[in-house]
């Protein structure tokens, strides 16, 4: 019976998250990161030949296959189809939990009021970003982990190091958080040594007047620390393995042009709000902090909560701590995607402060903990809505607004413009690092050729023999001077070129067609 | 020999006066005897209350001297003549006429009960000569025990045919077999690229499976890691009175340097020894061990029973030999090395108790003593601490068929009757009448109490015992899909899915192993085309998954486990299985040739080469 109503609930999530992310995507609203999963799942299954290794083996790889069962009968639904799945396994975990420590009923009101109200996390379930799978990953870790703090049954060290392994093929970012929690293992192993009542010093003490005790204590912090690392080590090399084996450069991920952080570094500099945070740690951490104060207040409150317990606290802090490093270095963009998880992770810190006995006064603690949400609701809100990122505030506009101005209205005039002139059997060339979008709209990638097929580089040379219609960037945008087709014709958006026909211009793309050309692919 | 006068001493007498025995232990035997009618030699031997050494040297200081009546010539006319539970109870045996008399070998030489019915009997004088239980027991065996060394041998073939491992192969396998490899090859004639590619179709699919299996398995089994299936408070509330009869069955074979270590073992036991029915299984042919038993000079808490010679002459065989003489009402089995938890049956009983009537078996762990030998038995208390504290937890929850374990299994011995007992004719019986007790609808439950065994740290040694087991399973899964719809109509579905990953699979795995590393490794050296043709993109994709999370998952839950006995320092060894498993597939192949060529054949495993043995009187953890 339990069990039937926590799928029940599990749907009741799905549909709720679902709905949002179809009243924004019917408003006009569009993730930037959706519709490249999209595009991306298309090469994989539809395109020519349909392989997993046409996602490129630059961008984690757990986001696409997120979306792949959505992909053949809803692609522009799929990420958030992934998403509002993803989430209401997540409520299911969680619940689950909840339910197993007898939790008091209003623990199940704030979770249910964090998942509907907080805006970060309708972003994060709703937008077709695939931050949910890194949220859900890293909560279900804590989860786990301080599980295992609780009853050290090793079930849930194992599960907890398999979501750290997952988490390397999900966010990248995760390198940054990992040495905190490096340190904070070890003060795992010595509080579930220790025991409750006994303290640091008197573990110190025994520490160094008994070998075997000692032996005995590190013995077990290796163990723990194998259980932990070996899986995102094991992800790590299993990625360079792919890449080695698809590409020929076991770090291929991490030297490629379109390189996950060499982009983030590029997007970086070319912001002057991150650029003042790059080589600056005493600014990276006033404004995490601030963030975190603002979006998630409780989180500060767990803390002092868990003040005197060392894991619990460094535990916490690890994906702060990795937000400063990474800020640090300028490979973050402080968006709302790595803040929204700091409000399940208060939530969780709540459950186990609880059920640990740390809060005598559970009323109180709830009590303050139902203000400081409600503060990050209204904060949530504020920050989304005048956030620097379109992909943000257009989403909250989206569904508070109504109908907002398409983020992608170009692309898709393009995308349909296509599918108007374009024959089946016809070719279309584009470069897929701008118009990923394009090909998303349009939904067969098998018209185009793209630079995952190795024809394209001969194709690009001479564009006007061998394809029907040309789509090019325009170069005076922003990423626009990557565009190969472009690079490789003589800036081909502005000049023209012998052969070619200009059929459809916009401000993004213009489009020409071939007036003679020899037929190198056969369709079918 | 010397026949003295009798009535001058009696051999009670003699052990009263050397102090070997004392009033209050006199009176233990009195009150066993009057309820039982046992003889005064079998109730001091058998329970422990004299040692063999001991009453060899009181009988000899009467004036009689040892035989060994193993090599004395037998008339097996005169030895029918009296019924053989009835001998083994006097532990006298006549064995010819002789110049008008009747020789008769007595373990006590002053039993004058016995001496009275043989005479009577026979009608005739009778002459005494001394020889310890051990060869009285041989001979009566030997001569006597043939025919019931037959429904041993046929029991579980007469009432259930289709069950026994008697034929590897049943015609109608024959022809199944045959008919796939007649169609697989004209199909590869046709068109070998696609035929490849199925294969490697299959071999993916079916590994992807056993790994997903298996890591379900241990992560259902870890979360019940700290779970004690009996608590203390259970234990200190049983009482001796409540206790029933338990036997104890111990099948050697060649374990002279072991026998001792095992019978002082089992004398360690924490149960009333008049409820104890401790059957030494020792084959006719086996002088080593029988001469060893003579030699020990402790008192132990054991019978011995002699397995009369009949092929196959398999373990399985024995046990089902001593299930024909147990007395209890509880049963179950160690081997020569065994060091059980002391408390091991008292805690069976109390969760036999607890359990429903359908769970007629218990099935401790096993784990070893000389874990730290060397790399081999790091490996091996690494997969038998995976095995036995994950897996088979985990088959439990998951309401699947639980292949058994070599020992400690504790069985409702009646239950095991009706089962037919162990198949002689299968190699791991154990894991064959784990199978046949689901099917039938019986259930097995997991106990939390371990039996520490020797790890083998030979590598060859390990090989021989490894194919055996193999070799078993692949026997009992030819054996259980006989009738593969009349398993799932009695196991459902998802009994047939365990035998089809488990029992199937394991064997599987071990033997697509070295083929599969073999394409791999050669693709890596040559990144060859050819090889590419083969795989298929999401052929593929199946195998990278398999050899990067199949392998890591499958060395990450042999990570997990060493927590529960905090074997912590074994944890960096399970990184080390892929050598390991060159191993295990080195053992399947010899166990597939020789389920072809000898099925029956038992591979004996040499016990006693740890160096822990020999050094130090060792502890389990």
């Amino acid at each position: 019976m339990k069990y039937i109503k926590l799928v029940i609930l599990g749907l009741l999530t799905f549909y709720f998250y679902l709905l949002i992310g179809l009243l924004a995507s019917s408003n006009g609203y569009k993730h930037p990161e959706g519709i490249f999963l999209i595009e991306k799942g298309l090469l994989a299954l539809k395109g020519n030949p349909p392989r997993l290794e046409n996602t490129g083996l630059i961008y984690p790889p757990l986001p696409f296959y997120a979306i792949f069962p959505f992909i053949p009968f809803a692609p522009l639904a799929s990420p958030f189809l992934a998403s509002s799945l993803g989430m209401s396994a997540f409520v299911i975990f969680i619940t689950y939990r909840l339910l197993k420590k007898q939790h008091k009923p209003i623990l199940f009101v704030l979770l249910f009021l964090s998942l509907t109200l907080n805006p970060l996390l309708l972003y994060a379930g709703s937008s077709g970003s695939s931050i949910h799978l890194y949220l859900t990953s890293i909560v279900a870790f804590y989860t786990l982990i301080f599980e295992y703090y609780s009853k050290p049954i090793s079930f849930y060290l194992a599960l907890s190091g398999v979501l750290l392994g997952l988490i390397v093929l999900i966010r990248y970012e995760i390198i940054f958080i990992l040495p905190t929690l490096f340190f904070a293992t070890v003060l795992l192993s010595i509080e579930t040594t220790i025991g409750r009542e006994v303290k640091f010093s008197e573990f110190f003490k025994l520490i160094k007047e008994l070998p075997a005790y000692r032996k005995t204590f590190f013995r077990k912090t290796f163990a723990i620390y194998l259980m932990l690392f070996v899986p995102p080590t094991l992800a790590f090399v299993s990625w360079v393995y792919l890449n080695w084996i698809f590409t020929s450069n076991p770090f291929n991920f991490l030297e490629s042009p379109y390189a996950y952080f060499r982009t983030l570094k590029t997007y970086a500099l070319l912001n002057p709000y991150l650029l003042e945070l790059k080589s600056n740690i005493f600014k990276d951490f006033i404004e995490v902090a601030k963030n975190i104060l603002l979006l998630s207040p409780m989180f500060f409150y767990i803390l002092f909560i868990f003040r005197k317990k060392p894991f619990y606290t460094f535990a916490l802090l690890a994906p702060a701590f990795g937000l400063i490093i990474s800020s640090y270095f300028g490979l973050s963009m402080m968006t709302i995607d790595f803040f929204a998880s700091f409000i399940l992770i208060s939530f969780i810190g709540l459950m186990y402060a609880i059920s640990e006995g740390l809060v005598k006064k559970h009323n109180l603690a709830i009590t303050v903990y139902i203000i400081l949400l409600t503060f990050s609701i209204y904060t949530g809100f504020k920050k989304l809505y005048n956030s620097i990122y379109p992909e943000e505030n257009l989403f909250i506009k989206a569904l508070i607004e109504g109908k907002t101005n398409e983020t992608f209205k170009e692309d898709i005039e393009c995308a349909q413009f296509l599918k108007q002139v374009a024959k089946p059997d016809e070719t279309i060339i584009i470069d897929d690092s701008n118009g990923y979008p394009v090909v998303a709209f349009y939904g067969d990638p098998k018209n185009f050729i793209l630079p995952y097929q190795y024809e394209f580089y001969s194709v690009v040379q001479t564009p006007e023999v061998y394809a029907d219609y040309i789509v090019v960037y325009n170069p005076d945008r922003f990423e626009g001077a990557r565009d190969i087709i472009n690079v490789k014709n003589g800036n081909i958006f502005h000049k023209g070129k012998e052969g070619l026909e200009l059929i459809f211009s916009s401000e993004k793309w213009r489009v020409f067609k071939s007036q003679g050309k020899f037929k190198i692919f056969v369709k079918g | 020999m010397m026949l003295p006068e009798i009535g001058r001493y009696s051999v009670r007498e003699i052990l009263i006066e050397r102090g070997i025995l004392s009033e209050r232990e006199m009176d233990e035997i009195k009150k066993f005897k009057n309820e039982t009618g046992w003889s005064f030699a079998k109730i001091c031997l058998t329970f422990g209350f004299v040692s063999r050494k001991k009453w060899t040297e009181a009988v000899e200081g009467l004036g009689y001297k040892i035989v060994d009546i193993k090599k004395e010539r037998v008339d097996p006319k005169i030895i029918s003549y009296l019924n053989m539970l009835v001998m083994e109870q006097y532990l006298g045996v006549p064995l010819r006429k002789e110049n008008g008399k009747v020789i008769v070998a007595m373990c006590d030489p002053t039993d004058i009960e016995f001496i009275e019915m043989a005479k009577r009997i026979f009608k005739t004088e009778v002459d005494i000569i001394f020889a310890i239980d051990v060869d009285i027991v041989w001979v009566l065996h030997k001569y006597l025990g043939p025919p019931f060394c037959r429904i041993a041998i046929y029991n579980l073939l007469w009432n259930d045919p289709d069950r026994s491992a008697v034929l590897t192969f049943t015609p109608r396998q024959i022809a199944i077999i045959l008919v796939i490899i007649t169609a697989y090859l004209a199909y590869f004639s046709f068109n070998p690229t696609d035929a490849i590619i199925l294969i490697n179709i299959i071999i993916g699919l079916l590994y992807l499976l056993t790994i997903l299996f298996k890591f379900t398995l241990t992560i259902v089994g870890a979360r019940y890691e700290l779970h004690e299936t009996v608590t203390e408070e259970e234990l200190k509330k049983l009482t001796d009175e409540e206790l029933p009869i338990y036997t104890v069955l111990l099948p050697v074979y060649k374990e002279p340097k072991v026998i001792k270590k095992l019978v002082e073992n089992i004398s360690r036991l924490d149960y009333p020894k008049f409820k104890l029915d401790v059957k030494l299984l020792l084959e006719e042919d086996d002088f080593e061990t029988i001469n060893a038993i003579r030699e020990i000079d402790l008192p132990t808490v054991f019978e011995p029973l002699v397995v009369p010679y009949g092929e196959p002459k398999t373990k399985p065989k024995a046990c089902d030999y001593g299930l024909l003489f147990a007395r209890g009402e509880y049963l179950t089995i160690y081997d020569a090395e065994d060091i059980p938890e002391v408390d091991q049956l008292k805690k069976a009983i109390i969760l036999f108790q607890k359990l429903p009537d359908e769970y007629i078996c218990i099935q401790c762990a096993l784990n070893y003593y000389n874990a730290e030998e060397n790399l081999l038995t790091r490996m091996f208390t690494l997969e038998y601490s995976y095995w036995f504290d994950y897996m088979l937890p985990g088959l439990d929850r998951l309401g699947l068929p639980i292949p058994l374990g070599g020992t400690s299994n504790h069985f409702k011995k009646d239950k095991l009757e009706e089962l037919a007992g162990w198949d002689p004719f299968n190699v791991t019986e154990d894991a064959d009448l784990g199978l046949r007790a689901y099917a039938k609808g019986y259930k097995v439950a997991i106990l939390t109490s371990t039996t520490y065994e020797e790890a083998n740290k030979a590598i060859k040694n390990w090989i021989r015992q490894r194919s055996r087991w193999i070799k078993g399973y692949m026997q009992s899964y030819l054996v259980h899909m006989r009738h593969p719809i009349e398993f799932i109509k009695k196991s459902g579905l998802k009994g047939f899915l365990g035998l089809q990953l488990f029992i199937g699979g394991t064997p599987f795995t071990f033997l697509a192993n070295p083929i599969l590393w073999i394409v791999f490794i050669t693709w890596l050296l040559t990144k060859s085309e050819i090889i590419k043709e083969f795989f298929p993109d999401w052929v593929m994709y199946v195998s990278i998954f398999n050899l990067l999370f199949g392998n890591g998952i499958v060395i990450y839950m042999n990570m997990m486990s060493v927590f529960r006995r905090k074997l912590y320092t074994l944890l960096p060894f399970a990184l080390l299985n892929p050598l390991y498993w060159i191993l295990h597939s080195i053992a399947a192949y010899k166990a597939l040739w020789q389920l072809i060529s000898n099925p029956f054949y038992w591979e004996k495993t040499e016990h006693g080469i740890s160096e822990f043995l020999k050094t130090e009187h060792h502890k389990p953890r």
